[in-house]
């Protein structure tokens, strides 16, 4: 069996989500993936959620999550031999993804043009907030800050209050995404012809690059949107759901939810009829009398079979027992030595003779001396003394 | 090293049928790094955003052609050619069928039904080019229980597990929709097709990607998922407030709906706020020493930094907090992003001239690279624009036989009076 990226090696120095979700995507589709993480771990190792909220470093939820399908090395590049063993390590890889901040990657004597001239396919992928390059490339900034400077956060929320974030960190995992997708078009190229380069990804301009409609509202017309009143969700028996009946559909929900006559009574009233029992609020009221006796899944289903494109707020539980996912085998049961066994996310797209592998996430240094050994030719007592020297672990 | 290496997807042909915006979007990603992407759309279905973007005109003016004018199809379809062909017809399909033969690349981001009502799903594209791929962007992938179900962008936040975790702290939680599974599913789809061609050139076979947006939406929220796992818990809204940094929140500022936001991530940065807004006190104040005392006491420190963002700008406010390292920014407008000095300073725009809407500045992308710079080689198509580009020189087709289509409507560059009325 064939994996689309069977052969490449990555190297990761990521702290947090972006470089690894970003890694995570690369492995899931068959890369082999060494991060390099600093002597006290990935942050995401001391975030959470642990198991019955204890801190672990080994059983950390968002570290599991992000680095599946990954080997461990600690190393400490701020150490001349850490930095000679990361060489090494680059030395025999294809991509390196890296989200340290700009040039602190260079002043350690380990950046992209210490390598460019050595190895000219090379493939160096950083991801940070503003770029490389730029008259903010040193500020600093989180989710919530990024979210609201790249002009999406006032579009949330409700218009007589404060605008709100998206609770997830779904900007600092699109970035992860859209540098992975980036990072594929320059290995083509890189593989095509030799030529490597570095991927400038920036959480920034991948935010101001998402919007639906308020940019060009903006460049086109010279609107500025702002969020409106806030939609609320239809209550049912257990939970919520939310959809809007667009007219035409209008007859064909009302018989579904009300029965054949109320159906064809909708056909015969004028437009202006149906326009007042709209306004007056006759319609939801309908609405939520038929929602309130059914439960979310079962109004889903049933506005679905309408041609509505209805939808329920779908919480964790909801997730893993949903029957699509299940049919698709979307979720991977993978057991962890500390953790146990657990249920992730697996991979959101299926490749014709394409099996995904999983392994649980690594323990910190789990793999230092298999790498070591296969990538810098290190021998036992060689791995010893470094480690004795505080440079690995 | 000077000359200048081709782009990365230079001799790739993409056959886009996309609609609306994540399919389409993928295209642009192939299309700006370099392949030639053929958008196909018909004369009785042009793309979605042609029709229904109303309001989105140069100068909020339709003209004469609106469909040519929106600026949400020429945010999304730049560094296309334009084909307009009736799919729905079987003289259409095969003019499709021979560019199947020619090309290496067909995407979409129809429902199920659509590619197996026209015979062409992926063993009947396999049949016409061994080596294809077929990227099917699905809203809940291929086959399954909801797998003809019909969605938006809102829909999948929603089914996909995000929405409900959003809304104010003690409240149900709204529906907040930024329809981001498109972005992220129109990214996603353009890697995967890269790998594809990775995949194509180890086995020498075609792909299909048969990829599901929702899933593509749970994927980013595994923390959530296994929080529940663990622990049982259920998230539930709590506005701006974040599990581990404190203070974290918007804090109002001089004029309409104005606002900064702050993020603390750790003590270090906690004192360097207490200085950046001349309270040096607070820094030995116990009730904030911690991450767990702040996050006990947050009411208190809100009121105290609203006291402070509300005799400032959001620009003031976030520049001088920056200028002590702490993580803030204001909370901008689309037009604030347009006036953004950093983005500017970093050439993030796509500066283009439209043939029909004139000259625009456009979003450029997530990201740059190093050694071959992307950018807007083409505007997005007129309906239709290349009609005979595509017909003649890629399939080769006659002068007589491009008259004969174009006298039949299967190729057209105008709108059917339905499709003007957006009756699709």
């Amino acid at each position: 069996m064939t994996a689309p990226l069977d052969g490449l090696t990555v190297v990761e120095v990521g702290q947090g989500i972006t470089a690894a979700y970003c890694t995570l995507l690369l492995s899931s589709l068959g890369a082999e993936v060494i991060k390099v993480e600093p002597l006290r771990g990935d942050e995401t190792r001391r975030l959470g959620p642990f198991p019955q909220d204890v801190p672990d470093r080994e059983r950390s939820g968002q570290f599991l999550a992000l680095n599946r399908n990954k080997r461990s090395i600690a190393l400490d590049l701020d150490t001349p031999t850490g930095q000679d063993l990361f060489r090494s390590l680059v030395q025999r890889a294809d991509i390196v993804v890296e989200n340290e901040a700009p040039g602190r990657m260079a002043e350690r004597g380990i950046g992209y043009e210490h390598f460019v001239e050595a190895q000219p396919a090379l493939v160096w992928t950083s991801i940070t907030p503003f770029g490389q390059a730029g008259e903010y490339r040193d500020r600093q900034a989180t989710e919530i800050t990024l979210f609201a400077h790249g002009g999406l956060m006032v579009l949330v929320g409700d218009v007589a209050r404060e605008p709100l974030m998206f609770q997830g960190n779904p900007m600092l995992h699109s970035a992860g995404l859209y540098a992975f997708s980036a990072t594929m078009l320059a290995v083509h190229l890189a593989e095509a012809t030799g030529v490597g380069q570095q991927v400038d990804s920036a959480i920034l301009d991948g935010i101001a690059a998402s919007h639906f409609q308020a940019m060009m509202d903006y460049e086109y017309a010279g609107l500025v949107r702002r969020r409106g009143p806030m939609h609320m969700p239809i209550p049912t028996m257990d939970g919520f759901i939310s959809f809007t009946v667009q007219a035409h559909q209008y007859a064909d929900f009302r018989r579904l939810i009300m029965g054949e006559e109320a159906g064809a009574a909708v056909e015969q009233e004028s437009a202006v009829e149906r326009d007042r029992r709209r306004a007056e609020g006759e319609m939801d009221n309908e609405i939520l009398m038929w929602s309130v006796q059914q439960t979310k899944y079962d109004a889903y289903h049933q506005a679905q079979s309408a041609h509505v494109p209805a939808a329920f707020l779908a919480g964790p539980q909801d997730l893993l027992e949903s029957p699509q996912y299940e049919h698709r085998d979307f979720w991977v049961t993978i057991p962890h030595p500390d953790a146990g066994e657990l249920k992730y996310p697996g991979f959101p797209a299926q490749l014709t003779g394409v099996e995904p592998s999983w392994s649980p996430a690594p323990r910190l240094g789990e793999h230092a001396d298999q790498i070591l050994a296969d990538f810098a030719g290190l021998t036992a007592d060689e791995i010893s003394d470094v480690r004795a020297a505080g440079v690995i672990r | 090293m000077t000359d200048k290496p081709a782009l990365p997807l230079q001799g790739i042909r993409v056959l886009d049928l996309g609609m609306f915006w994540a399919g389409p979007l993928a295209g642009k990603w192939l299309g700006d790094a370099g392949a030639e992407v053929i958008k196909i759309e018909s004369a009785s279905h042009p793309d979605n955003l042609r029709i229904l973007a109303r309001g989105v005109y140069p100068g909020g003016e339709a003209g004469e052609r609106p469909w040519n004018r929106s600026g949400m199809i020429n945010e999304r379809n730049r560094n296309k050619l334009g084909l307009a062909l009736e799919m729905g017809t079987e003289e259409g399909r095969e003019v499709f069928r021979r560019l199947v033969a020619v090309s290496d690349v067909v995407l979409h981001n129809f429902s199920t039904r659509v590619l197996t009502k026209w015979n062409l799903d992926f063993e009947a594209l396999r049949q016409i080019n061994p080596q294809i791929i077929l990227a099917s962007i699905y809203s809940q992938g291929g086959e399954g229980p909801e797998s003809g179900f019909v969605s938006f962008g809102g829909t999948l936040e929603q089914l996909g597990g995000l929405t409900a975790l959003n809304g104010y702290p003690g409240e149900m939680p709204g529906v907040l929709t930024l329809q981001l599974p498109d972005p992220l599913g129109g990214a996603m789809a353009a890697g995967l097709i890269v790998a594809a061609l990775r995949q194509r050139r180890l086995t020498g076979e075609g792909v299909h990607i048969d990829f599901s947006q929702r899933e593509n939406v749970t994927s980013i929220l595994g923390p959530v998922v296994l929080d529940y796992q663990m622990n049982g818990r259920v998230p539930e809204p709590r506005g701006n407030r974040h599990p581990h940094m404190a203070p974290h929140g918007v804090y109002p500022c001089t004029g309409e709906d104005e606002w900064v936001t702050i993020a603390v991530r750790d003590d270090q940065d906690w004192v360097q706020l207490c200085r950046a807004i001349g309270r040096p006190e607070l820094e030995t104040d116990e009730r904030f020493a911690t991450v767990p005392a702040r996050h006990e006491h947050h009411d208190a420190l809100d009121e105290i930094l609203a006291e402070w963002s509300s005799a400032r700008t959001k620009h003031e406010a976030a520049d001088t907090l920056q200028g002590w390292g702490v993580p803030s920014a204001p909370v901008n407008t689309s037009a604030d992003v347009y006036a953004d000095p950093h983005l500017a300073s970093r050439g993030f725009w796509d500066e283009v001239d439209d043939p029909e809407a004139g000259h625009h500045r456009y979003p450029g992308r997530p990201f740059q690279l190093s050694r071959t710079p992307l950018s807007s080689r083409l505007p997005t198509p007129t309906l239709g624009e290349h009609n005979d580009y595509v017909l003649k020189d890629v399939l080769g087709m006659s002068d007589d036989e491009v008259a004969a289509l174009v006298a039949a409507g299967i190729v057209g560059d105008e709108p059917t009076d339905d499709a003007k009325s957006g009756r699709l």
